[in-house]
């Protein structure tokens, strides 16, 4: 193992530890779930054939569905796992696309995002599972399902700003969850083919 | 050697049919007697600054065979048939459309009488024959780089363009690898892995080549990818040599013969120990940038990164050798001296902007200059032998420093403007793409100025700190951005008096200026504006006198040439991207994407436009697209 991979695991535990103080350890926490099989998921196909019903990756539950907390630790690592960086606050898109809308290159089921997350995409969208455990990814995923049709993509562009005067009334604050502060950087301009 | 200077006068005659063949030579004027039309139209005229620059290799004047045309990075073209008083007949000669959607960085190169175009990923290298109507393609090269990279690159899937040496086009892939194609035929001849983008390495700058070596870069520093500069061997692609910006001495390339011209930065292993532990590893100074070379001093110049993460909190120390600017020996790579421009960068202030190559007079003394505008909004004028700096004034608006101490050659920072850890840190100027990015000022030695598109663009900054997680950001910069100014300007065109540090004239633009810039003996300067405008403007005094609005933004950079009927083209390619994008796409006004190439002549003259029918005539044999399997 990598000294990279220790430090990441290192930090991982520091994150829930960090998830669980805030929780307070009590009914706010996460209770444990029943996950979708592996065999389950492997029948997902890459996207579904034009024309064709939805595949079976609609009939399968986030299994923290309904479970409020879940969304806000999946927000933690969020940005923990830099993945902020990428998608930008809000999931508004920057280097990678935007997880706020309603288009989505590999699908937008529950079960869709989590393996895009799980197994990477050709894009550059690294491979978490291995590096995240199963529970986590599907948190991430509820964090991801509040940001549909929420989150708008910025603007932060300001035509005219004084020096020293405070952001003008285009300008987000970042969002924020529990005292926790999620980057955000210039809008994202997919463009992508 | 491909000049059409040199040619036989048998080919002349194909564009002067009517005329004998003496009458011939004299009426496509352009093509007689270069050296002496070279020698006059780069004097320094009436209201010069008196600054020259040596335009080695001296490439035929009609050519234009690497992205800043000559060695000293001056993007200067001697050809001089458009000039301030007949520039406002310019109009569009042809096109070309590559349907690629990211960012468009790069100027085309002319080789004889070829075209040669690389595209942003997936990298496409065309040819188009500038010697048949229509300029068809005359051969294409798909090299298929790993579509990875396009999630790895921070700021678009540019590219900025290919070089032209010895018979071969190189250039570099996103997906961190180079390439070196037949030029006369496209068949690939070598390709070079350089890196891993899984790891977040990924390459967009233009190569240089110094005699048989190419000299490749590297981009990835949001990513905490290490900053290298790689030798690779011309003929057969090999590594020559690998100089690190980052850690010990031996990694840099920092040996017995290196001199830094400031105290602050001797020392043994300064490029490790100016890091907490072992952090230089992920530490950035990568070298996306652009690389200039003296064959008197026999140094290439070559600027690296800002440090990673973004977030200086993590970083303690001057984190050498990153935002600094290397004068290095192009055969064994040895570093002979290096400059820190922005020590311990907080607010991503890369130094890899273009070292421009001039000689001028400095108190009283005429001397090997080079000239940088970083990012972090200083115009330096350094003396290009040993690194010291001679000039360091604003050139765009700045406050995170209150000047640079000649004395030491380091920033005076203002602490007011120190970045902090969950804490909004209001109106940093510049921001952090700086005052100025990689897109190159040209340099004319008729008026010995600089010219070069800027930005006034501010920043609210927030830091959060982050961990190092392989082919993830290594960011942690939380930043809002506004025009610096109360007029909403986002960009401007300047000219620069490198020899004193002023500000000579400056055309305002609405969106941030992010194009190259062109200089010609014709007296006339060129840049594009990111909403679509091309312009042409008097190089003495600043007066705009031709607008063209195009398809899309243009962020790329133009250049001119000598077409084989005699004519001067000027030709830019719009598709506006890159950084750009990120940070003004969503302003009213901003343009779709889209890459064109435009070529433009006066009166629009050119095989490819006339009161008749045209076609396209057949170019390149069967067979002449080459694909290499991913």
């Amino acid at each position: 193992m990598t000294r990279s991979a220790l430090m990441l695991l290192a930090f991982v535990a520091v994150t829930f530890t960090a998830c669980e103080r805030r929780a307070g350890g009590g009914t706010a926490q996460t209770m444990s779930v029943s996950q979708p099989s592996a065999q389950q998921l492997d029948q997902i196909p890459l996207g579904a054939p034009p024309g064709q019903p939805v595949s079976i990756a609609a009939s399968i539950a986030n299994p923290y569905e309904g479970q409020a907390q879940a969304a806000v630790e999946g927000k933690s690592l969020f940005g923990a796992m830099n993945c902020v960086y990428c998608h930008a606050s809000g999931g508004g898109g920057l280097i990678g696309p935007p997880l706020n809308g309603d288009a989505w290159r590999y699908g937008g089921t529950p079960a869709e995002i989590f393996k895009s997350i799980h197994d990477g995409r050709p894009k550059g969208m690294p491979a978490w599972g291995g590096r995240l455990p199963s529970s986590e990814i599907w948190k991430l995923v509820a964090y991801i399902e509040t940001l549909d049709n929420g989150v708008p993509a910025g603007p932060s562009v300001r035509d005219e700003a004084p020096p020293g005067s405070p952001a003008g009334p285009l300008a987000m604050k970042p969002a924020t969850v529990d005292g926790l502060v999620v980057a955000r950087k210039s809008d994202a301009d997919d463009g992508r083919p | 050697m491909t000049s059409r200077l040199h040619r036989p006068a048998l080919v002349v005659v194909r564009y002067c049919t009517a005329l004998a063949v003496v009458a011939a030579l004299a009426a496509c004027h352009g093509r007689s007697d270069p050296q002496a039309h070279r020698a006059s139209a780069v004097q320094p005229q009436p209201g010069s600054t008196g600054a020259t620059a040596n335009l080695a290799p001296n490439d035929p004047p009609g050519e234009w065979r690497r992205q800043a045309r000559d060695y000293a990075n001056t993007r200067f073209s001697a050809l001089d048939q458009v000039t301030p008083a007949n520039v406002a007949r310019l109009k569009v000669a042809w096109s070309f459309s590559d349907g690629i959607p990211y960012g468009h960085e790069a100027a085309p190169l002319v080789v004889g009488d070829t075209l040669y175009l690389v595209t942003p990923f997936p990298n496409i290298a065309y040819a188009l024959d500038l010697s048949k109507p229509g300029a068809p393609i005359k051969w294409k090269y798909e090299p298929h780089p790993s579509p990875i990279a396009v999630g790895k690159a921070c700021c678009d899937a540019v590219n900025r363009g290919p070089t032209y040496a010895d018979g071969k086009l190189v250039y570099t892939l996103l997906d961190s690898e180079a390439v070196a194609v037949d030029a006369e035929t496209g068949k690939p001849l070598w390709r070079t892995r350089l890196g891993e983008p899984a790891n977040g390495m990924t390459i967009t700058m233009s190569p240089l080549v110094v005699g048989n070596v190419v000299l490749v870069g590297n981009s990835g520093g949001e990513m905490g990818v290490r900053g290298q500069l790689v030798g690779l061997d011309l003929n057969s692609g090999k590594e020559l040599w690998r100089a690190y910006s980052t850690g010990p001495d031996a990694d840099v390339k920092i040996g017995e013969d290196f001199r830094a011209p400031y105290a602050w930065m001797r020392g043994k292993d300064r490029g490790a120990t100016t890091w907490p532990g072992e952090s230089w590893k992920q530490g950035g100074g990568t070298v996306w940038g652009w690389i200039s070379y003296d064959p008197d001093l026999d140094l290439l110049y070559v600027g690296t990164s800002n440090p990673g993460p973004r977030v200086p909190a993590q970083r303690p120390g001057d984190n050498l050798w990153t935002s600094a600017v290397f004068a290095r020996d192009p055969v064994t790579g040895s570093a002979r001296w290096a400059y820190q421009f922005t020590p311990h960068d907080q607010w991503d202030y890369d130094g890899v902007n273009e070292n421009i190559l001039i000689d001028g007079r400095i108190n009283g003394a005429t001397r090997k200059l080079l000239v940088h505008l970083d990012r972090n909004g200083f115009g330096y004028t350094l003396d290009r032998s040993t690194g010291e700096v001679l000039v360091a004034k604003p050139f765009g608006r700045l406050n995170w420093a209150r000047g640079v101490d000649l004395k030491t050659g380091r920033p005076i920072v203002n602490d007011d403007k120190q970045a902090k850890v969950e804490k909004e840190v209001q109106n940093i100027c510049p921001t952090h793409i700086g005052s100025k990015d990689w897109e190159p000022a040209a340099f004319s030695p008729r008026t010995g100025l600089i010219y070069a598109g800027i930005f006034d663009i501010c920043m609210d900054l927030t830091d959060h700190k982050v961990s190092y997680i392989p082919g993830t950001p290594y960011d942690g910069m939380d930043l809002k951005t506004h025009a610096g100014g109360h007029a909403g300007k986002w960009g401007e065109f300047i000219a620069w008096d490198p020899l004193t540090g002023k500000t000579v004239w400056s055309i305002p633009e609405d969106f941030m200026t992010m194009s190259g810039a062109l200089a010609t003996a014709g007296d006339l300067v060129f840049y594009g504006t990111t909403d679509g405008w091309f312009r042409a403007v008097d190089a003495r005094n600043g007066k705009v006198l031709w607008s063209q609005k195009l398809a899309s933004g243009i962020t790329s950079q133009p250049m001119t040439f000598l077409g084989p009927d005699g004519v001067q083209y000027v030709a830019v390619v719009t598709g506006v991207g890159g950084v750009a994008s990120q940070v003004m796409g969503k302003k009213n006004g901003f343009p779709p994407r889209g890459g064109t190439l435009y070529v433009f002549s006066l009166d629009g003259r050119s095989s490819a436009s006339a009161p008749a029918y045209l076609k396209t005539q057949g170019s390149g044999a069967p067979g002449a697209t080459y694909n290499t399997p991913d």
